[in-house]
């Protein structure tokens, strides 16, 4: 694990299996000056939603609502079991592109300027998530270079549940993403 | 009074929430997202990349910030039965460990679609301890 004091933090199976090292692999990240716009993938792992991926996103954003973190409070209401929290996409979206298209959202030196989400339907457990995504936008603002994807994430019944817009600030060539990397290679 | 929504009126206040931003709730909060984003977690590293928001310390992710605003909405109206349709914000200023973060909600505008499909908007905003905003954006919530 690159940060060790994060070990003790990791409570579910997903958490336990993830690469944490953003820099190791960051040689195959995608990079601004590289993407062309229009294209569609699919992320090559799904996300399957358990009870434990919705109580410890639930805990971490240090939001209380019994629907998202207590399963016999959640049965008795209309909703009929646990819902994830809105953001919970923000969880499946990093888990799914571990490997493949749309990696640049793990790129040292990216920051976040802001998000559009819009959200059809909750996630709950036993949800099977399928991550489609669309290059939308790449543009230069203020200096600042800007790539925006779209995410589609969608059920085992083919039922959209989300669709977003995520944007970074990115580094725009692949020189200068390698400053990052670099910097955070050395010991 | 039950919140429905017929009987909410342009103008209502959503009920703050708090939250206090330390290392700690970075550090949990990369773990549950699975955003391990060096300037969210390495303070070494950061020192040197000090051109990048926050300068020299870590910052909070974004999405942690966002997941705060849209917890207003949902204290707000899940225990109707209402549902979070929408939210959009922008970030404007970092947040650095050590900062508590306060977030709240005004209705502005309600969108008469129909039983099961009306909405109300509600303008969302996150400011730190010294009254600065964090940032903005607004929700769509489908109230009963």
């Amino acid at each position: 694990m690159k940060y060790q004091r994060l070990e003790s933090l990791l409570t579910t199976s997903k958490q336990k299996d993830f690469e944490t090292n953003f820099f190791l692999n960051a040689e195959q990240y995608e990079v601004w000056d590289e993407i062309k716009i229009g294209e569609e993938y699919e992320a090559k792992r799904k996300f399957e939603v358990k009870a434990e991926d919705i109580i410890a996103f639930s805990r971490a954003v240090m939001d209380p609502n019994p629907l998202f973190n207590d399963e016999e409070y959640a049965k008795k209401t209309v909703w009929g079991g646990l819902i994830a929290h809105p953001l919970f996409f923000t969880a499946i979206g990093f888990y799914c592109t571990e490997l493949g298209h749309s990696n640049w959202i793990r790129t040292p030196g990216a920051f976040n300027p802001g998000q559009l989400n819009i959200i059809y339907e909750p996630f709950r457990v036993g949800d099977i998530i399928t991550l489609k995504l669309k290059s939308t936008d790449k543009w230069i603002k203020r200096g600042k270079h800007y790539l925006q994807y779209q995410q589609d994430f969608i059920d085992q019944h083919g039922t959209l549940k989300v669709r977003r817009w995520p944007t970074l600030i990115v580094p725009p060539t692949r020189t200068e993403m390698r400053k990052y990397i670099t910097a955070g290679m050395e010991k | 009074m039950a919140l429905n929504f017929e009987k909410v009126e342009l103008g209502t206040r959503l009920p703050d929430i708090v939250r206090q931003v330390n290392q700690n709730a970075i550090d949990r909060f990369a773990v549950a997202s699975f955003d391990y984003n060096p300037i969210h977690l390495d303070l070494e590293w950061k020192k040197k990349m000090d051109h990048l928001p926050g300068g020299k310390s870590t910052i909070a992710h974004g999405q942690m910030t966002m997941s705060f605003m849209a917890s207003v909405l949902t204290s707000w109206a899940t225990p109707v039965g209402g549902k979070v349709t929408k939210i959009d914000a922008k970030y404007i200023k970092p947040v650095l460990p050590g900062e508590v973060i306060t977030c709240g909600g005004m209705v502005t505008e309600k969108h008469f679609h129909g039983p099961g499909k009306n909405f109300v908007v509600v303008e969302i905003f996150a400011q730190n301890q010294n009254g600065e905003k964090v940032a903005v954006g607004e929700g769509e919530v489908i109230l009963p």
